[in-house]
């Protein structure tokens, strides 16, 4: 991991036909040209399910309840888009892609938890967290960039969260007291995926995949030394390629005094056999969305926890 | 702008959360026991617990208060339609003809929240205009979607 390649070498690295063939590889016989289908997370701490299902149907959207998700609804049609309404102005829910409301259920935050959330902007997990908690406990939310962190104020307040902190600074370098922390969310930076960017093949490389792999692990390491004994870490991203899922999860178990939990839920059981790597059977536990099994983007959701 | 001060004083009065008062890059919020002790690096604190409101000029309150306020008897109120409150969150004055129903007088420099049904859409104040009033818009809950735009604008 991390080779210096010349630039003929990383311009073979990357493009469509390189990385469809590289999920072709891995079992997936992707088109290149997946959608994921619009969808929403009710507040629960302003509304119910019921409310907000009824009030957008007044308006003409038509909402199917999510099968794996507490709080999520597939929404379609309607004479406006769902992000300029009332009910969205009221912070009765928010806009957040399926998969994407996944790692919060995996993490299951509770009313007195303390968790932080590493990579928190622009705040729709750190929002779902609260809403999980009842406003109960403390969200920290961390961020390094500045400018995304005005969505996630924007966010906590239109959804009436209560409970958050909300730092700007390098997640693993923060002082946050010397109190290690119940619950960790690390929803890490990562390479993306062409499902949610239409410019994804001709801008990604293995190059980008291999650099962001190496800040998810310094990010990882930092998140098991905040962790408390017992406590959990949900480790995702929205990348399909292996060096940021599965590679970084083996190195985890290489490096770390962690337990690996198994992930139920859609999707299919992570790779133990990838690009040329035999992995712990252990890693299988994490679970992969990919695009044409799960109509959602690329996703990667792993779990583990601390003795 | 007197009226203005007297209105946000008396809502204010109305509800008075509990907490921890903080002062933060204008604006101010009230945090809890537990949220209080996970403060640690206030030069590096963006956000805090519950978002009361504005501070720079006159204290403009922020959706948490509204959403108290607009339950609770006591503040002006005027009720509106679906169509002349979209045009009220799309930052838009309400002519007095377009008011449905009101608590409290309709006279100058008078403060409203403006209401559809239960939600508080936000807040104006009354003006005179010819043939009749105006409630002028000072703060609204459209505020959320312009700021998204301007914040999906300035990191693009």
């Amino acid at each position: 991991m991390g080779t210096v390649k010349s630039p003929q070498a990383e311009k073979r690295l990357m493009g469509a036909g390189f990385f469809l063939d590289r999920y072709r590889a891995m079992g997936h016989e992707l088109r290149g040209d997946e959608r994921t289908r619009r969808a929403i997370r009710v507040n629960t701490l302003l509304a119910s399910r019921e409310e907000v299902v009824g009030r957008l149907e007044a308006r003409g959207v038509k909402l199917t309840g999510i099968p794996w998700l507490r709080d999520g609804l597939y929404a379609e049609g309607g004479e406006s888009s769902v992000g300029s309404s009332f009910e969205y102005l009221l912070g009765l829910y928010s806009i957040q892609e399926a998969a994407a409301q996944f790692p919060v259920e995996v993490l299951a935050p509770g009313a007195g938890d303390v968790v932080l959330d590493m990579c928190a902007a622009p705040g729709g997990k750190t929002t779902q967290a609260a809403a999980w908690m009842g406003n109960r406990g403390v969200v920290v939310a961390v961020d390094v960039r500045r400018d995304r962190l005005y969505a996630l104020e924007n966010n906590l307040e239109r959804t009436g969260v209560e409970n958050c902190v909300a730092y700007c600074g390098d997640a693993a370098g923060l002082y946050y007291g010397g109190t290690p922390f119940d619950k960790i969310l690390l929803d890490t930076p990562c390479s993306g995926n062409y499902v949610t960017d239409r410019s994804w093949f001709s801008k990604r490389s293995i190059g980008d995949v291999e650099a962001n792999a190496a800040e998810q692990r310094r990010l990882l390491g930092a998140a098991v030394g905040l962790l408390k004994p017992g406590g959990a870490l949900v480790y995702t991203t929205c990348s399909l390629e292996p060096e940021e899922d599965e590679l970084n999860v083996q190195w985890l178990l290489e490096n770390h005094d962690v337990k690996m939990e198994e992930v139920r839920g859609p999707g299919s059981p992570a790779l133990t056999e990838v690009i040329g790597r035999s992995l712990s059977p252990e890693v299988a536990k994490c679970r992969r969305f990919w695009p044409d099994e799960t109509e959602t983007q690329g996703f990667f959701v792993a779990k583990v926890v601390k003795p | 702008m007197r009226e203005l001060k007297d209105f946000l004083a008396a809502v204010v009065a109305v509800y008075e959360p509990a907490g921890e008062r903080i002062n933060l890059n204008d604006r101010r919020f009230v945090v809890g026991a537990d949220v209080a002790a996970q403060i640690r690096d206030r030069g590096r604190l963006v956000y805090a617990g519950r978002l009361l409101g504005r501070t720079r000029g006159e204290f403009i309150p922020g959706a948490s208060l509204l959403r108290e306020l607009g339950k609770m008897q006591g503040p002006n109120k005027v009720w509106v339609d679906e169509k002349v409150g979209w045009l009220f969150a799309c930052g838009r004055d309400v002519f007095e003809e377009s008011i449905l129903r009101s608590e409290g007088e309709l006279v100058e420099g008078a403060c409203f929240l403006v209401m559809l049904g239960g939600d508080c859409l936000g807040y104006g104040r009354m003006e005179a205009r010819e043939g009749g009033m105006l409630l002028r818009n000072v703060f609204d809950l459209g505020d959320f979607l312009r700021r998204e735009r301007g914040i999906e604008n300035a990191s693009s």
